[in-house]
């Protein structure tokens, strides 16, 4: 079993800066793992603008941001094994993943735990009906739309007005596809006002507060929705349902930190918020093993994931080299 | 009176003006100078920075761009027409200019947002 100092699980912002953070700490030996063939996890898929104002002090869109962070990990000369799946990480800090035609098992002074986060499905908030394809998480129809080229369909309906809901609005709009409202339970929006100003009101698609989607229609593919008001404590109002005709329904109702492989690992998940329990900065119940970025808690903006991030893997370099006490 | 979401950054400042004669004569509640800029703009002539995709024969199938500078709110789609007919077959580096003037703007080119080697 081949031994490093510095383990980083996931080439995103989070995994990229940390990487940056123990290099600049003096680690020597530092080693990413990303599953995929490209470096900065999903922010390829954000091709929106709005990142980077406060880290580098312009507007950029998710794939510069990326590249500016894929450049910097490059020149720094810091080793990648990208196509790189971890499978499973110990207590011990033994970490065995699958590449192509190998396996490879690790021991590292450090883990960071770089892993991101998963979108919440139409299966975890209750709503009627069969399942008709159609519907589909927004970070999903985002990934099919930009690196793919897909188009999910023609009449779109958004469940949940966070930013990534109304970010797809316009983008399906730039597509040509139709989108015929957003439905949002709370009184009002989590996602950004100028958001809600640039991708709705710019195309004037209609935001419905208080409401929420009481039934999807259709058996083999979507057909319409049911939507009805709420009150204050979310209880449908009586006759006040009305339909909506659509094909494609969106389901942009939050993220979940992504952390099997620390729970499985035997590390203290927080059941609440799926976030690890770090009685350390940084670092999981599990001495050694840190976590940073959206598996760590759920952000709003990249450039705090890539400030905290870098600082985790400065901390992740001093315990691995015996300062941190 | 009217109120304005201020759209440069995400802080989004909710803006307000005062209008005369189709002309922005103040603005307050705004965090930086941007607010006022895109204010002013936004009364007189509303612009946005398009961001989207273009096909390509390399090895990332479409190479996502944005405009260098924010076009005609009122051309957002005659511009994303002309963008849609673009493909690139060559590789490409992060901030790369893939096309000038589009539908004959000066200073609207479009840029390449990643880089993109075989």
């Amino acid at each position: 079993m081949k031994e490093r100092e510095i383990v980083i699980i996931g080439a995103g912002p989070a995994g990229l800066a940390a990487a940056l953070g123990a290099k600049d700490k003096g680690a020597k030996d530092i080693l990413i793992i990303e599953r995929d063939q490209y470096l900065g996890g999903i922010l390829n898929q954000c091709i929106h603008n709005g990142f980077g104002l406060h880290r580098f002090k312009e507007e950029l869109t998710g794939p510069e941001y990326a590249q500016r962070y894929a450049d910097m990990v490059k020149s720094a000369g810091i080793e990648i094994s990208d196509r790189t799946f971890a499978v499973k990480i110990t207590n011990k800090k033994e970490i065995f993943c699958l590449k192509p035609g190998e396996m490879m098992k690790l021991k590292a002074k450090a883990i960071i735990l770089a892993t991101g986060c998963r979108e919440r499905t139409r299966e975890m908030i209750p709503i009627h009906g069969f399942r008709p394809s159609g519907v589909y998480p927004a970070g999903l129809a985002q990934k099919m739309i930009n690196i793919e080229g897909w188009i999910p369909g023609e009449e779109a309906v958004i469940i949940g007005s966070g930013d990534i809901g109304l970010i797809m609005a316009r983008r399906m709009i730039f597509e040509g596809m139709k989108v015929k409202a957003v439905i949002e339970i709370m009184p009002k929006s989590r996602g950004l006002r100028r958001n809600i100003r640039q991708c709705l009101e710019d195309f004037s698609i209609p935001l419905y507060l208080s409401h929420k989607v009481t039934k999807i229609h259709g058996k083999e593919r979507v057909e319409k929705v049911s939507v009805c008001k709420v009150d204050e404590s979310f209880k449908e109002i009586k006759d006040t349902s009305f339909d909506i005709k659509c094909d494609t329904v969106l389901v942009s109702v939050g993220l979940i930190p992504e952390n099997e492989l620390l729970e499985a690992a035997g590390g203290l998940i927080d059941k609440k918020t799926n976030s690890p329990v770090c009685l350390k900065p940084y670092q999981t119940s599990i001495e050694g093993i840190f976590s940073c970025g959206n598996c760590n808690k759920v952000y709003d903006l990249v450039d705090w994931v890539s400030r905290d991030s870098y600082e985790a893997g400065g901390l992740a370099a001093m315990y691995a080299n015996g300062e941190l006490k | 009176m009217n109120k304005l979401v201020c759209i440069a950054c995400p802080a989004g400042c909710e803006m307000i003006l005062e209008i005369k004669n189709g002309k922005v004569i103040s603005v307050k509640n705004n965090k930086c100078p941007k607010g006022s800029t895109y204010a002013a703009e936004e009364i007189e002539s509303p612009k946005r920075v398009i961001t989207t995709c273009v096909k390509t024969d390399l090895s990332v199938k479409w190479l996502p761009v944005k405009t260098s500078s924010p076009v005609p709110k009122e051309k957002l789609f005659d511009f994303l027409a002309e963008i849609s007919k673009i493909k690139i077959s060559k590789p490409v580096k992060a901030g790369d200019k893939i096309a000038e003037k589009l539908l004959g703007f000066e200073g609207i080119d479009l840029i390449a947002g990643r880089t993109i080697e075989i």
